[in-house]
């Protein structure tokens, strides 16, 4: 029976499996065309905006971090650097440094699971990473072993592994040791070998065919492959600081969504996360990744979000090479953080989550209290991407016949981008009503 | 052989939902000669947590269709252990994908025996409904009774 005896035809998936929180699917075809793609987010929005009004400017990094168990130092350094922003403050030097090293702790996290626990098992044609361990198990005993060093690196800087307790605007409540630190620089070195075996495990899957051509926007540094800060730039020509970030990018609302979805306000839909970043920074990588990235087949740039997956693995690799640069030449801090000067002030901060740009902007007032908060997470800008993903995979596979093969395929699609819906999930509009 | 834990898991934010945690503030790991830990119900880190145990008591919240407030019991591998299924993301990945993931691995205790309260309430908020907290003194009677039995 070809498509065109099936003039209708509706891939709906109700829960989808494998992504962070809860949402849906729906696909209709029309005469062979994709006539409507639906990323359907409806898990309960958390209005966190709204009750952080009120708050000491001093909060957000400990309320933000509950927005997510996966990516909590994501929230609370760009809450930090918001808050330090308004209040003008900077932080540097072996503060700084400490930054980086908790984030790097957080990607190898994050990475590993989502590598191994949402993703990898499509390429094998399985459902769980359990069914993983049955016919490859060492690339499960690999990712416990990677996801426990990524623990205790969190431990190790933030006090505990989820939801990090030592972090504060200005820096920290107590800073490591010279020794301690190097004391951790084996685990460090075993997790970069580790690290490798991964980048050459994905690099051998079959990949779709599928290249995309979203605006890709990330931050970019100077001299490093941006996680804690730089510039937010695209491969369309912007190149803006982060308090020109609501000047370029603008949030609305869509009906099927309690997510809102992100513009760039002079063109439309774009997409952060591995893909944008690694394309926008290549040549920031850790000679070491980029070796790697070399040798797993990857360009300058990747454009296939099914390779998300190897970009990932890289930069797994590139973090615990940054993190064994930063152990190295860590010197202790005379102080644990920078005093804050109260004020009045609005401070913006953008840094790289694993799952992309991750945007804070708070206003206070003269005592120091929030006035205003936006926080515009990294998969409520990839909504509009990940429907656009949709679209041209299903049109390239329209031939398929079988529903449940295009169904399925169509959820990678999905998970290619790693979507946290508990993050997105933070607005709802109940005013809005749409026919 | 690591000694005997106690493993209480759940979310202090989302009311009943955190009686494994209250119930396991209660146990004392000297007078019980085991471990007493605290955890999400991340799998990786319950993995960690229970390696190499000859045993490990678990205590939760478990929604059975019970009357709120009831006591379960489930012993992995006696009673039948709930499947773990396709788990829908890393934060939902609860106690059963741990168990069945530490299987595969070969990496599950010997025995793992869950204690459980059917929840009156697990939506957002913090503190224990009067229904589960009036349970939780027998609930902690017999977690002690058993962990001390089976370590004598």
């Amino acid at each position: 029976m070809s498509h065109k005896a099936r003039p209708q035809r509706s891939l709906t998936t109700e829960a989808l499996a494998r992504v962070e929180g809860e949402g849906a699917m729906r696909v209709e075809i029309h005469d062979g065309r994709v006539e409507r793609v639906e990323l359907n987010i409806y898990e309960p929005p958390r209005f966190f905006e709204a009750f952080l009004r009120g708050r000491r400017f001093s909060e957000p990094p400990d309320i933000t971090a509950r927005i997510c168990g996966i990516c909590p130092v994501a929230y609370q350094m760009s809450a930090c650097r918001a808050v330090e922003d308004a209040l003008g403050m900077e932080v540097s030097g072996q503060l700084r440094e400490l930054r980086r090293l908790l984030y790097c702790g957080e990607w190898i996290e994050s990475h590993i699971l989502h590598i191994h626990f949402l993703h990898l098992p499509d390429f094998f044609g399985l459902d769980s990473a359990i069914e993983l361990a049955g016919v490859n198990r060492p690339a499960v005993e690999r990712a416990l072993e990677l996801k426990k060093i990524g623990n205790e690196l969190l431990e190790l800087i933030g006090g505990r592994a989820i939801h990090p307790i030592n972090v504060k605007v200005g820096g920290f409540y107590k800073v490591p040791t010279r020794r301690r630190l190097l004391s951790f620089r084996p685990v460090l070195e075993r997790a970069r070998d580790l690290a490798a075996e991964v980048v050459a495990l994905v690099s051998g899957l079959d990949f779709p065919d599928l290249q995309v051509e979203h605006e890709f926007v990330a931050l970019r540094h100077p001299s490093e492959y941006a996680i804690l800060e730089g510039r937010i730039v695209s491969d369309r020509g912007i190149d803006i600081t982060e308090q020109e970030f609501p000047d370029h990018f603008a949030e609305h609302q869509v009906e099927h969504s309690t997510a809102l979805h992100s513009r760039v306000r002079a063109r439309g839909a774009y997409m952060v996360g591995p893909l944008a970043r690694y394309s926008l920074n290549f040549d920031r990588l850790t000679p070491v990744a980029a070796q790697a990235a070399a040798e797993a087949g990857l360009g300058p740039e990747c454009r296939n979000p099914f390779q998300s997956i190897v970009v990932r693995a890289v930069e797994t690799l590139d973090v615990c090479e940054v993190a064994l640069g930063i152990v190295d030449a860590y010197d202790e801090p005379d102080h644990p953080s920078v005093e804050a000067e109260v004020g009045a002030g609005v401070g913006h901060g953008a840094t790289e989550a694993p799952r992309g740009l991750l945007y804070h902007r708070y206003q206070l007032d003269a005592d120091g209290l929030i006035t205003d908060a936006v926080i515009t997470p990294p998969t409520s800008q990839n909504q509009a991407a990940v429907e656009d993903d949709l679209v041209r995979f299903v049109e390239a596979n329209i031939a398929e016949e079988d529903d449940d093969v295009l169904r399925r395929g169509a959820e990678v699609v999905i998970r290619n981008h790693d979507p946290c819906i508990s993050c997105a999930t933070h607005f709802l509009d109940l005013t809005v009503v749409r026919s | 052989m690591r000694r005997a834990a106690v493993i209480g898991i759940g979310n202090l934010f989302r009311h009943d939902d955190g009686v494994g945690l209250v119930a396991a503030e209660f146990l004392e790991p000297v007078r019980l000669d085991a471990d007493v830990l605290l955890e999400t119900g991340e799998p990786t880190r319950l993995i960690d947590a229970w390696e190499g145990r000859s045993v490990t008591v678990v205590i939760d919240a478990i929604r059975a269709g019970s009357d709120p407030g009831t006591v379960h019991r489930i012993e992995a591998g006696v009673d039948g252990f709930p499947d773990g299924g396709q788990y829908t993301s890393t934060h939902g990945a609860g106690l059963e994908a741990a168990f069945h993931l530490a299987c595969a691995l070969g990496r599950a205790p010997d025995r793992l025996i869950v204690y459980g309260i059917e929840p009156a309430d697990v939506s957002e908020g913090r503190g224990l409904t009067p229904t589960v907290s009036a349970a939780l003194p027998g609930l902690i009677d017999r977690v002690a009774q058993e962990v001390r039995a089976l370590c004598v």
